[in-house]
């Protein structure tokens, strides 16, 4: 048993090629890639924000000491790309889970079953419900997430470069 | 095809006994030519120790999946014409157990196909097990689910979800759209069944619709659409308390309907002890 377990365990594919590997499969694969791992990163996020802001419960001098060093750590340049990075993370997990709520609580845009015997134009069948109104709520989506990191890129960067 | 092909070079990951390695065979081309033909020349000419799992080559029995450079499909039905290389990479399906070379074992997967229970359920199990009349589906209704029977049960579906490699408890874009084609059958009456299977930690809530099964499916039954539908059934049951309404048994066209008999007493589970006192009487 323990030795089936081990070879279970050895022949499965990995987390990386399984999991979050998108090379060679549709556009929803890549932004489900894409949308993992901001989650991740926005929670790495909260996770060092909360540690840093917990220092205003103990003393404000704790609390500015705290601010001191996660500045002096990254720098005045690095502390805004970071910042820039996570409002693009934030910006485009929001985006694309209203696209996600939009299409798996209410089906919307991923159209109705088909008869992919009758219905094929190409050589494989390429289902409605990844090149219909869902794949332009994934672009638009996409462009929506984009247009906005701009925008916080103009507002954060606007006082470092004046 | 713009480059004539004279020769494929196959690379396969062969695993045996817990060792892995790269095998690389080469194989002459001919116009038309398969994976599946060239996986048949190299056991008969080259290596007949190679491990393969075919039977129709034809795209019917879904027993020869596997990952042709880097995408799940069926063997028999990719053109290595098509793949617009001269180099073929094979590799056992992801998410799956090996147990040698391309095989891999398929028994967890037939499992979980059999929780979703892939029968019809009637609460009348007399009139079920023999039937006296025919039940209504109208063509419109045909159509809710005929796209999900195509199913062929290869595999590549699961090997293409990012979920499965994830959770082993999730039951995968294959049973999972299967559960939702017989949901969608008017004739079917486990509805509530079904769906308290599905709605779990590990169940339809794990899907976060990347597609993938929908793009590598070679049948064309696009799981991802019925997976949604089936959150979305799921969903409106769970707000609203919707119920579907099963399909009445009719008379063949032409011939005047018995007088309506009350039924047993509901039963969703399938009761064996009562066919079987069924079949003594």
């Amino acid at each position: 048993m323990s030795e089936n377990k081990r070879k279970f365990k050895r022949f499965r594919s990995g987390f990386w090629s399984g999991s979050l590997n998108p090379t060679g499969f549709n556009l929803e694969r890549w932004a489900f890639t894409l949308h993992r791992v901001t989650g991740f990163i926005l929670i790495a996020y909260l996770i060092a924000h909360l540690l840093e802001t917990r220092n205003i419960a103990i003393s404000p001098e704790a609390w500015s000491a705290a601010l001191g060093m996660v500045k002096q750590l990254v720098g005045p340049i690095g502390e805004k790309v970071g910042l820039w990075i996570v409002a693009g993370c934030a910006l485009y997990h929001g985006a694309n889970g209203i696209r996600l709520i939009l299409t798996e609580m209410f089906a919307a845009l991923i159209g109705r079953p088909r008869r992919p015997d009758l219905d094929h134009k190409t050589v494989e069948y390429i289902p409605f419900s990844l090149t219909g109104g869902q794949r332009a709520l994934l672009l638009a989506a996409v462009i929506i997430a984009i247009i906005l990191w701009f925008v916080a890129a103009a507002y954060l960067f606007s006082n470092w470069v004046i | 095809m713009s480059k004539e092909i004279k020769e494929v070079l196959v690379r396969i990951l062969r695993t045996d006994n817990g060792r892995s390695w790269w095998a690389e065979y080469k194989v002459p081309f001919f116009e038309g030519m398969t994976v599946l033909d060239a996986l048949n020349y190299i056991r008969e000419r080259l290596d007949n120790t190679l491990a393969f799992r075919s039977h129709c080559r034809m795209g019917v029995c879904g027993s020869c999946a596997v990952v042709i450079n880097g995408k799940p499909r069926l063997a028999c039905n990719t053109q290595i014409a098509r793949l617009g290389t001269d180099v073929v990479e094979l590799k056992p399906l992801y998410n799956f157990p090996v147990i040698r070379d391309l095989v891999v074992d398929l028994v967890d997967f037939f499992n979980k196909h059999r929780r979703m229970k892939p029968y019809l359920i009637r609460r009348d199990v007399k009139e079920r097990e023999e039937p006296t009349r025919e039940y209504r589906v109208t063509p419109e209704e045909f159509e809710r689910y005929t796209q999900f029977t195509y199913c062929i049960m290869c595999g590549a579906c699961v090997a293409a979800c990012p979920t499965v490699s994830a959770d082993n408890l999730y039951p995968g874009p294959q049973a999972l759209a299967q559960a939702y084609r017989y949901l969608a059958d008017p004739r079917d009456e486990g509805w509530e069944e079904r769906l308290r299977i599905v709605d779990d930690q590990h169940g339809v809530w794990r899907c976060h619709f990347a597609g993938a099964c929908s793009y590598v499916c070679p049948k064309g039954v696009d799981p991802a659409l019925a997976i949604q539908l089936l959150k979305k059934e799921l969903f409106k049951y769970k707000l609203f308390k919707r119920r579907k309404k099963a399909s009445e048994i009719v008379p063949p066209l032409g011939v005047k309907a018995p007088s309506k008999k009350q039924p047993p007493p509901f039963d969703y589970e399938f009761n064996i002890e009562e066919v079987i006192k069924y079949e003594r009487e």
